[in-house]
């Protein structure tokens, strides 16, 4: 059981952790599970579809991100955006896909773009087969599919 | 930005109804192998969002994400990006900015192909504030004889040099963010619309600007004329096939209209109309008092004109007697906005033709316009009247904007702001004064920025010329002798200059050819 002001937060394999208030609502989702039912606060909270191993990740950012909010002093943006960085730099590719599903269903906005960012940037600049490549997608045009897109975007390449 | 509000909150509503889990029949698709693969998305919700995202002026981030996690749970063997969800997948796929790398990745596969087709495109395309606003297009007049027999005599005057001079030039001025791009850039995109341009273009075939496309016609000496369309943004100049009546080159004024977010269709190509005004006649029945308009138009869907005869209704006032029956130099500027193309006519009216057909027209009174105002006396409605309407219509942030000096007093500037009050059945347009502007104080601020006492003095004689398409506290003026064009903030009524009065010399500063330019990422086809 959670002391107060605490929450905890019960992965899909049932590991358990225990986080302050102001960390676990960085997600709009528990935020809004809380203020409906109170039950929520005194119980286990459990995160559907999230292993251990990515909510331990998820909480890290948050808790992170819920004390720059609270005190800007010791956290600046500057170590955020380092923090933020590192953060993304670490992941690979099974990762960042449990990352991208769990901070979407959770609703952590900050984190969900910061990611969403991240597969950006590995876009950019980069040729559809390089690109194909990368998230290993296969080429399911026709040839003629092919063409008419050519045909609609002569000046692509 | 009370209409704002209305339509969000209704837009939102569809949106919060729609994104109830939907039926399983429709979550899953059998594909060929048997095997289920994640939803698609509905196509209409697809728009709903572009249009909501695009009137909330952010990208696609909405709560939809429920049920999508919930159906894709794991497809063991599937790859990274067919797991995302959707709403996910069009988050990063509308991060890309560069055109290159947006239309490239159309390349991928199908499903990147469309949602970058439905979706991406479309809000990056203008009116969607989401859309960058890249800058001003602008036109040079071509250099005067003397300069350009100079110029060539140095060069033995070829025939090709002479060719070069007489075609049109075409100004790139870069704003915000694009500003910060190095200046080859600038001149590139510029390079570029020049190049696509048919040959031997003069200022008075740029017929109009409309949400990214260019609508031009071809040169005097053509007939019948041949109108072109024309994306720089996908590098695509198209001819729009000839309708043999339209012969007489001194009576006609051509506008387009073009959204990318209503007019919608599966093609995912631009679909635009073409509206050739003809003339304005008086109906045989009752001469005196009932207007027809005589349009034809291009639909960009099924390739062909149409002859319409629409007439106006009701004509207010004093109108018709001062309609021009002939000629279309009454139409000081035209814009186009949710289906409807508004004309500025320079005696105190806005016309506005709804494109979608059957066509309907109808008046609205300009908020200054004398007629209407029981303050005047008589000699001073005279005075009014005889002075030459100017002013200026744009789009700002959805709304319809209206702006031009008062008459009574030179040093004032108001902008005003068209609503449409619903009232149950009908509708009936309303202006309200947004911001009021003395050059007076205006010229005080100048302080700020360094140019010669001549300019300053320049200053006052202004007129506003354009406004910003997503910044409703910004609006661009211009004035002449020496030609400039500076953006003002009505908020802290500073003024900045857009750009080095120097390379202004011979720029066409009317604000029918000053074009807010946001690039369109949708191509175009030759129908």
């Amino acid at each position: 059981m959670a002391s107060k002001g605490n929450l905890t937060l019960k992965s899909c394999n049932g590991k358990e952790f225990i986080v302050e208030e102001k960390v676990a609502v960085m997600s709009t989702t528990i935020k809004n599970m809380v203020d409906v039912d109170d039950s929520f606060a005194q119980g286990v909270i459990p995160i559907i579809g999230v292993d251990g191993k990515i909510l331990a990740k998820l909480i890290e950012y948050c808790k992170e991100h819920a004390e720059a909010d609270e005190d800007e002093e010791v956290k600046s943006e500057e170590y955020l955006k380092k923090f933020d960085e590192k953060f993304v730099d670490e992941l690979n590719l099974n990762d960042l896909y449990d990352l991208l599903k769990a901070s979407n269903y959770l609703e952590i906005t900050k984190l969900l773009n910061l990611l969403c960012q991240k597969v950006a940037s590995m876009i950019k600049g980069k040729k559809p087969e390089e690109i194909r490549r990368i998230f290993n997608i296969k080429n399911d045009f026709t040839p003629e599919e092919e063409e008419e897109i050519n045909r609609q975007n002569p000046w692509a390449f | 930005m009370e209409q704002l509000q209305l339509m969000l909150s209704s837009l939102s509503k569809s949106l919060i109804s729609k994104a109830e889990p939907p039926s399983s029949s429709r979550l899953q698709e059998e594909n060929s192998n048997g095997t289920t693969r994640g939803s698609r998305w509905d196509i209409n919700l697809l728009i709903k969002i572009t249009r909501f995202s695009a009137a909330a002026g952010r990208c696609v981030r909405l709560s939809l994400s429920r049920w999508t996690v919930a159906q894709v749970e794991e497809g063991e063997n599937e790859d990274f990006w067919s797991r995302l969800p959707e709403d996910v997948k069009v988050d990063i796929l509308c991060r890309l900015e560069e055109e290159k790398d947006i239309i490239g990745a159309k390349f991928v596969s199908k499903d990147w192909n469309f949602l970058i087709s439905n979706v991406c495109v479309r809000i990056f395309s203008p009116p969607s504030p989401s859309a960058p606003f890249c800058g001003f297009l602008l036109f040079e007049e071509p250099p005067p004889e003397e300069e350009a027999g100079a110029g060539a005599g140095a060069i033995a005057s070829s025939d090709l040099e002479k060719e070069k001079k007489k075609k049109l030039n075409l100004l790139f001025i870069a704003i915000g963010k694009y500003m910060a791009r190095d200046f080859c850039q600038r001149v590139k995109l510029a390079q570029r619309i020049s190049d696509l341009l048919p040959p031997k273009l003069e200022v008075s075939d740029i017929q109009h600007y409309c949400n990214g496309l260019l609508l031009l016609a071809s040169s005097c000496h053509q007939n019948p004329i041949q109108y072109y369309v024309c994306n720089p943004a996908t590098n695509q100049c198209i001819r729009i096939p000839i309708n043999p009546n339209h012969q007489n080159r001194e009576e006609y004024h051509s506008s387009l209209a073009f959204d990318p977010l209503n007019h919608y269709s599966n093609d995912c190509v631009c679909n635009y109309r073409i509206v050739h005004y003809i003339r304005g006649s008086a109906a045989a029945a009752s001469a005196a008092a009932v207007l027809e308009l005589e349009l034809d138009v291009f639909c960009s869907e099924t390739g062909e004109w149409t002859s319409h005869v629409v007439p106006l209704q009701p004509p207010p006032h004093n109108f018709v007697s001062r309609f021009p029956r002939v000629g279309f130099d009454w139409i000081r500027q035209t814009v186009y906005r949710d289906g409807i193309l508004y004309y500025l006519t320079s005696f105190g009216y806005l016309v506005c033709i709804n494109v979608n057909i059957p066509l309907t027209c109808w008046v609205v009174v300009l908020p200054d316009n004398a007629q209407q105002d029981t303050n005047y006396s008589m000699s001073e409605r005279k005075e009014k009247e005889d002075q030459e309407f100017g002013g200026c219509i744009g789009i700002s942030s959805g709304c319809f904007y209206y702006s031009n000096r008062y008459s009574q007093s030179r040093s004032t500037m108001l902008v005003w702001m068209l609503l449409v009050v619903d009232n149950g059945e009908a509708s009936h347009s309303k202006w309200v004064l947004r911001h009021t502007i003395n050059t007076g104080e205006m010229v005080e601020m100048i302080g700020t920025v360094p140019c010669d006492q001549g300019i300053k003095n320049n200053i006052e004689s202004c007129w506003p010329c354009a406004f910003h398409p997503y910044n409703d506290q910004i609006i661009y003026m211009a004035a002449q002798q020496p030609r400039l064009f500076f953006t003002y903030r009505h908020r802290t009524k500073r003024v900045s200059m857009v750009h080095f009065p120097f390379f202004l010399r011979r720029t066409v500063l009317d604000q029918k050819l000053i074009f807010p330019y946001s690039r369109c990422l949708l191509p175009l086809i030759q129908t």
